[in-house]
């Protein structure tokens, strides 16, 4: 019988310890709505993991340093997407989180991607609060609108809203240099071994190209149109075209002795470009619209 | 097996007709939409138009490299069925494709400056190795027909999960189906170039040596009774096996089922004696491979299907069927 108050003590004192600091950090508490529906977050989360590179930069914008990347164990193009070297740990592939070294980070806050991380949301959600924003086949304005939403979860909306503001300040400045009457189509296609991946109006760079005020090429629904062969690049025949490789031994360099492939009006006009895959289809940031946006001036309208 | 009554020249004449078909519905179709006759009128009287080059530059060339590869594989097929007396044998089956294909990823890793030609070296050495391994295996004599071909098929599958998770590590992961399932989509005249001149002089070499490759179908004490010298007649078929799958892999990735099912067919329809069923082999070859492109073609226009997920498709239940009748007899 003493025994069992002596527990009981024990167990509410426990509960009370850690009942403390729940109050202390339910003061300010918010509900975030996202693909996957509503989350509650309180306080202001520090140890995030982030399972896309989009949500990687998004943090690295508004002062936060995620303790936990999906890096596909490549820690270089981490490296390359913020600019520098930065301390977290890998959890493993984008396509295949690894949810016990995301456990063993005990984060307060995970930023998942639809496509590739609906199915595990729930997994996901009792690790930390979740939330699922589009990243994968999200175009520029839902990248730029995913900010803002990450920054409400990291319990900040205004410091989003401020880094869109002066992300559209640049962008705009920068757009300025394209030259008026611009009515040629651009292309951005991804190089693989034995076809080339378009990607089509709807995709990020494509809706960069229209924030840009230039045309997309192959206009579509779907982000990317895959398994293109010479033929359908001849059909579709883009005024400039930007290649994307990361990986030598391509379509790209196989095509370029091709009589059809002379005939694309790109090629023709010497407007063809090559890329890199990670900066112009991978990452799909502010950053990299940036850099998008300068690397076509540079290239196709020569100004820095 | 030998129910097959029809007569050689009338098969192989339709085979040519059905080719022939197969050949001009390649160049005819394409996702521009260039018309049809003009496209035919191009192909005999080429006028440096941009219409002409998609013509002559990407639709030729492609139905060009389908035939080849083709002929390899199904000529590759006929051989291994014969030398080690196994219908379920096919460079697929057996693994040499998928060794050939390892043996290009890994030296594309290490040498990333290999190109078209120097890839045929390390096709040539990845099937050597599989087949080496293989011959081993079937005259250990510990294994009939039906577990050979399971060893073969999981040798493929460990060499096909090798080569996914070589490419996954070394972040390529969209050069996952070229070296898994095989495509021409990327056909080039470039790449007809270095394989023809092995399936020509490989195909010449085992259509003079075909009437020898008989020999094969005996077993190995009846043929050095009757004088003649098998394992000469078997290494000289193992070199074409090499060099014909070799070559193929090297420049379209490892194309299944084209030689495990064309052997079946010619031997179906007309049965007989290795030379006719060799002959045909290398006209239905190319037939299928085209009409597989064809159908990858169109199936999810624009895009275009690599053309070893069709022949996978059709390949399969072939192959458990062949299994299967395997098993009754």
């Amino acid at each position: 019988m003493r025994r069992s108050l002596t527990s009981t003590f024990l167990v509410a004192l426990a509960a009370m310890l850690f009942a403390l600091p729940q109050v202390v950090q339910a003061q300010e508490t918010r509900t975030i709505n996202h693909l996957r529906g509503k989350t509650e977050i309180s306080g202001q989360p520090t140890r995030v993991v982030a399972m896309e590179f989009s949500f990687v930069q998004a943090l690295d914008a508004l002062g936060v340093t995620p303790v936990g990347i999906t890096d596909d164990n490549q820690p270089k193009r981490i490296e390359q997407l913020v600019g520098k070297k930065i301390d977290y740990s890998s959890v493993g592939t984008r396509l295949e989180p690894n949810l016990e070294l995301v456990s063993t980070l005990s984060p307060d806050l995970i930023i998942a991607d639809d496509l590739r991380h609906s199915a595990i949301y729930s997994q996901l959600s009792q690790l930390a609060p979740t939330i699922v924003l589009n990243s994968w086949e999200g175009d520029y304005q839902t990248i730029k609108d995913s900010v803002v939403t990450i920054a409400a979860a990291l319990g900040d909306k205004a410091k989003g809203e401020k880094v869109i503001a002066e992300h559209d300040a640049r962008i705009k400045s920068l757009i300025g240099k394209i030259p008026a009457g611009e009515n040629r189509r651009f292309l951005l296609a991804v190089a693989n071994p034995d076809s080339m991946s378009l990607h089509t109006s709807s995709s990020f760079s494509g809706s960069v190209f229209k924030a840009m005020g230039l045309t997309p090429a192959v206009d579509g629904k779907d982000a990317v149109e895959s398994g293109a062969g010479l033929e359908r690049l001849v059909a579709v025949n883009p005024d400039v075209f930007l290649v994307a490789t990361d990986s030598p031994g391509t379509v790209f360099e196989q095509w370029k002795g091709n009589a059809a492939w002379r005939n694309i009006s790109a090629v023709k006009n010497g407007m063809v470009f090559e890329v890199d895959r990670n900066q112009f289809s991978r990452f799909r940031g502010l950053k990299t619209a940036e850099l998008m946006v300068k690397e076509t001036l540079a290239k196709v309208y020569k100004v820095e | 097996m030998h129910n097959g009554a029809s007569n050689p020249l009338a098969v192989g004449a339709v085979f040519l007709i059905l080719l022939a078909g197969a050949v001009v519905a390649g160049i005819a179709l394409g996702v521009s939409n260039l018309p049809v006759l003009r496209a035919l009128q191009l192909l005999f009287s080429p006028d440096g138009s941009a219409d002409s080059a998609l013509v002559w530059d990407v639709r030729l060339p492609r139905v060009a490299l389908a035939a080849t590869v083709g002929a390899n594989l199904a000529i590759a097929g006929a051989l291994i069925q014969t030398l080690t007396r196994n219908p379920l044998a096919s460079p697929q089956t057996f693994g040499i494709n998928a060794g050939a294909s390892l043996v290009i990823v890994v030296c594309l890793i290490v040498w990333p400056e290999i190109r078209g030609p120097g890839m045929v070296w390390p096709a040539f050495a990845g099937a050597a190795a599989i087949g080496f391994a293989m011959w081993a295996l079937s005259v250990s004599g510990t294994m009939n027909d039906m577990k050979l071909a399971l060893a073969g098929i999981s040798l493929q599958l460990v060499l096909a999960a090798l080569v996914q998770a070589i490419l996954i590590a070394n972040n390529a992961a969209q050069d996952i189906v070229y070296w898994l399932a095989g495509s021409i989509n990327g056909a080039q005249w470039s790449k007809v170039w270095i394989i023809l001149p092995f399936t020509l002089a490989g195909g010449a070499v085992a259509l003079i040596a075909g009437r020898h490759f008989d020999v094969l179908a005996l077993d190995a004490t009846t043929s050095l009774s009757l004088g003649q010298n098998a394992r000469r007649v078997g290494g000289l078929a193992a070199l074409l096996i090499v060099v014909l799958a070799g070559s193929a892999v090297a420049v379209s990735g490892p194309i299944g089922f084209i030689g495990l099912l064309v052997p079946h067919i010619v031997q179906r329809l007309v049965g007989g004696d290795h030379l006719t069923v060799l002959v045909l082999s290398a006209i239905c070859g190319p037939l299928l491979l085209n009409s597989a492109d064809l159908l990858g073609r169109v199936a999810a226009f624009p895009a275009e299907t690599p053309v070893g997920i069709v022949t996978a498709l059709i390949g399969a239940p072939t192959f458990l069927l062949i299994l299967w009748k395997q098993r009754v007899r």
